[in-house]
């Protein structure tokens, strides 16, 4: 008879607990990173009697957490990758808006307009009017060479920013990631998995990865063991390594990773992928490379038409004046003195040739047609179309590749939701079965009591 | 497969997104009417777009070259028409004067109309285009005949020839020189000068000899009213030459860049019905559960 309501107190404390991990599903249903639970039911261990073995009735084993280890390794995989072709995607996105062309606004359009009006100061050699005009389209061209220079450097700096936060999160992940080490072998202790804990460290190492890609291996205790770059700890056990980023003599970022005797190391070349990979690569290699380009072009403008300009004579006579003053795209202008009086402009090839002579202007109009780029093979406007395009391509390049990881991800996360997810349907139909089954359970213990009951009132 | 609450909405909420960026990519297209508005559109593509503005643009100065060249040239040309008709005025005093019926003080009459025909040619010879003088070579701002009260001429302008670019490495001189018009060979003024003062000095003879020589000067005035005529023509079928070439690279610049707008209108109706199906669809996904129907 005890046994028998030993049987039935197991089934309600078992029942009970089982509706209690229903509610926990039902309850975190929306929460981001959690796998439901379920109770593992199984006899309890049988007692040898006359007719065989005898069952015991039912206990709770554990409480299982339904998650496949495998996609989400996986899914970190793809997510490093899509964190650095969104982040190359981003910062390039800006770079293109730079350029604007093709546009009325931008350097195509202003080296058209600055080669057009020194044919039309060769059309009238001794006109005011043209001069000035030539002298206006020479400062949009010189302006528009600074600003996006300078622009392109502006988003440097901004992601700059941007990987200081980056560092700073991974940092601050990784730490949270060393504490939750230290809680989940804690309470591991006595074998039972601790789900929660878990489902939230492996939000995080989620989240991780989208930042940088890592490997990992879990120990015997359940600690995860995170390293980055060339196999440089970032987690171990209980404790956590920083990073942080710092610039170096040439103006590029270089990431450290800070070893236990308080050094920086720089890791900058071990990093591949994820979102600080990707700023790492648009803002110390590929922006660098535009950058040089836009010097090459605007230098080489410079020097060749200043090479004719001072053999050219102004109105008064004036020669051997520069027409561009600066070394770089970044401080280009045009000459002050030019500025001051247009007419020192030199058109003229001879001095015996005033007014008429409109040799010099002629030349320096054709230096749009001459190869002077590139070791003598492309022109000032094909040096400028193919950096255009080749900040097009690259572009496209990073919106497919990522367009393509989002659509990898989603498709794990599609796995993982319908393995890990909860389904308000099946949790509702457990409830019911997990009533019944209590209800069955307390109708056992009504019945053993009624038994009892007639057994005393026997005597 | 199971299939949870979550993932429903992460599916339906995803195709909406998609569903919403099609469509604002193609609004995009039909209000510029282009199909590439940035290098990412179509890199290859900007790259022939940035190349056909540039050429267009070329050919727009070309136009403009052309035009100045023009100009210059009709001047030039109707200048030296106006000048054949003046020296053949001399030349009929001339005829006139040396035949007996003239006397003396018919010469000295006609000798007073004579240096007023000089004159006139001066100031043919020194017609302006704006603030330059067309027969002076370089010396633009220098009149480029001027003379002494004898009638001696001199010319103040040089040989240089004036150019124009008509297209990529061709240039055209489009200025005709004074001295080679007006003072070389077969100098007007001089002939003027001789007539003259045969004229006063009542020198039949003399008279009659100018005649050849201005018959001379007129042949020159032909002979460079020929060139500026060849030069004329040239312009105009290189204008034409250009007109065509730009209707061509604007074809091409407007297949390359701009978008189908019939295509792009119809793909936006199917997309929008495609979007209101979605909508509906999601809607009935995303609300009933079992407990609607529990108890």
């Amino acid at each position: 008879m005890y046994g028998i309501l030993n049987i039935g107190k197991g089934a309600l404390a078992t029942q009970q607990r089982a509706i209690g991990v229903t509610g926990h599903n039902i309850a975190n249903a929306n929460t981001e990173g959690y796998s439901r639970q379920k109770v593992i039911m199984e006899t309890n261990p049988s007692i040898c009697s006359q007719e065989g073995q005898e069952g015991r009735g039912v206990r709770a084993k554990e409480i299982l957490r339904v998650y496949d280890r495998f996609l989400g390794i996986q899914i970190n995989n793809e997510n490093k990758e899509l964190g650095k072709w969104e982040a190359q995607k981003g910062a390039l996105e800006n770079v293109e808006i730079i350029f604007n062309e093709p546009s009325k606004y931008r350097l195509q359009e202003a080296m058209n307009e600055f080669w057009a009006s020194w044919q039309e100061v060769a059309n009238n050699a001794s006109g005011y009017s043209e001069r000035t005009v030539l002298l206006a389209k020479a400062q949009r061209l010189a302006q528009n060479f600074r600003a996006v220079f300078g622009d392109l450097e502006e988003i440097q700096d901004d992601m700059e920013q941007s990987m200081q936060g980056c560092v700073e999160e991974i940092s601050g992940i990784a730490a949270q990631i060393a504490d939750l080490n230290d809680a989940i072998a804690r309470n591991e202790v006595n074998g039972r998995a601790d789900n929660d804990q878990r489902d939230r460290r492996d939000l995080l190492m989620q989240e991780l990865s989208y930042m940088i890609g890592f490997t990992s291996f879990e120990d015997s205790d359940g600690r995860m063991n995170i390293s980055i770059g060339q196999g440089r700890p970032l987690v171990t056990g209980n404790a956590s390594w920083e990073l942080s980023v710092k610039e170096d003599v040439s103006d590029t970022q270089k990431v450290l990773w800070y070893g236990s005797d308080g050094t920086g190391v720089d890791i900058t070349s071990d990093i591949s992928s994820g979102k600080l990979e990707g700023l790492i690569e648009v803002r110390d290699r590929r922006i660098p490379e535009y950058l040089n380009r836009l010097d090459t072009l605007a230098t080489t403008i410079m020097e060749d038409v200043n090479a004719l300009h001072e053999t050219g004579y102004g109105l008064e006579g004036a020669t051997g004046n520069a027409f561009f003053t600066g070394d770089s795209a970044s401080n280009v202008e045009v000459s002050p003195q030019i500025v001051a009086e247009v007419n020192k402009i030199g058109a003229s090839g001879t001095l015996e040739g005033l007014p008429g002579d409109n040799t010099i202007a002629l030349a320096i109009a054709d230096l749009q047609h001459e190869l002077t780029m590139s070791d003598d093979t492309s022109t000032y406007d094909g040096y400028y179309g193919s950096l255009v395009s080749d900040l097009g391509i690259a572009l496209r390049n990073a919106i497919t590749n990522s367009e393509h990881e989002s659509e990898m991800i989603n498709h794990l996360n599609n796995s993982r939701e319908s393995i890990s997810g909860v389904s308000l349907d099946e949790e509702m139909v457990n409830l019911i079965k997990f009533q019944h089954a209590y209800e069955a359970a307390a109708k056992l213990i009504g019945t053993v009591d009624e038994l009892t009951e007639t057994l005393l009132s026997i005597t | 497969m199971r299939v949870t609450n979550q993932l429903v909405a992460n599916t339906v909420t995803r195709e909406l997104f998609q569903q919403t960026e099609d469509l604002l990519e193609l609004e995009s297209k039909i209000s510029t009417g282009k199909r590439i508005n940035k290098p990412s559109d179509d890199p290859i593509g900007m790259s022939k777009v940035l190349d056909y503005g540039k050429t267009l643009s070329k050919i727009e100065q070309y136009k403009r070259n052309i035009s100045h060249g023009t100009s210059w040239l009709n001047l030039t040309e109707s200048t030296l028409g106006t000048l054949d008709s003046i020296v053949v005025n001399a030349k009929e005093i001339a005829v006139y004067q040396a035949t007996g019926t003239a006397n003396d003080a018919d010469r000295q009459m006609a000798a007073q109309e004579v240096k007023h025909i000089y004159d006139q040619i001066i100031q043919l010879a020194n017609t302006k285009l704006g603030d330059s003088y067309i027969f002076s070579g370089y010396k633009t701002d220098a009149a480029p005949f001027s003379r002494d009260e004898n009638f001696n001429i001199t010319y103040h302008g040089d040989d240089s020839e004036i150019q124009t670019k008509l297209g990529e490495g061709v240039s055209m001189t489009i200025n005709a020189n004074g001295a080679d018009v007006f003072h070389c060979d077969a100098s007007v003024f001089d002939s003027l000068k001789g007539l003259m003062e045969a004229l006063e000095n009542n020198d039949m003879e003399m008279v009659s000899a100018q005649i050849e020589t201005l018959d001379a000067a007129l042949d020159q005035t032909l002979e460079a009213q020929v060139q500026v005529g060849a030069k004329l023509d040239r312009m105009t079928t290189t204008k034409s030459y250009w007109d065509n070439f730009e209707l061509d690279v604007t074809e091409m610049l407007s297949e390359t860049e701009d978008a189908d707008l019939t295509e792009a209108v119809i793909k936006l109706t199917s997309r929008e019905a495609a979007y209101q199906a979605c909508l509906s669809v999601a809607a009935k996904m995303i609300q009933p559960t079992l407990m609607s129907f529990l108890r």
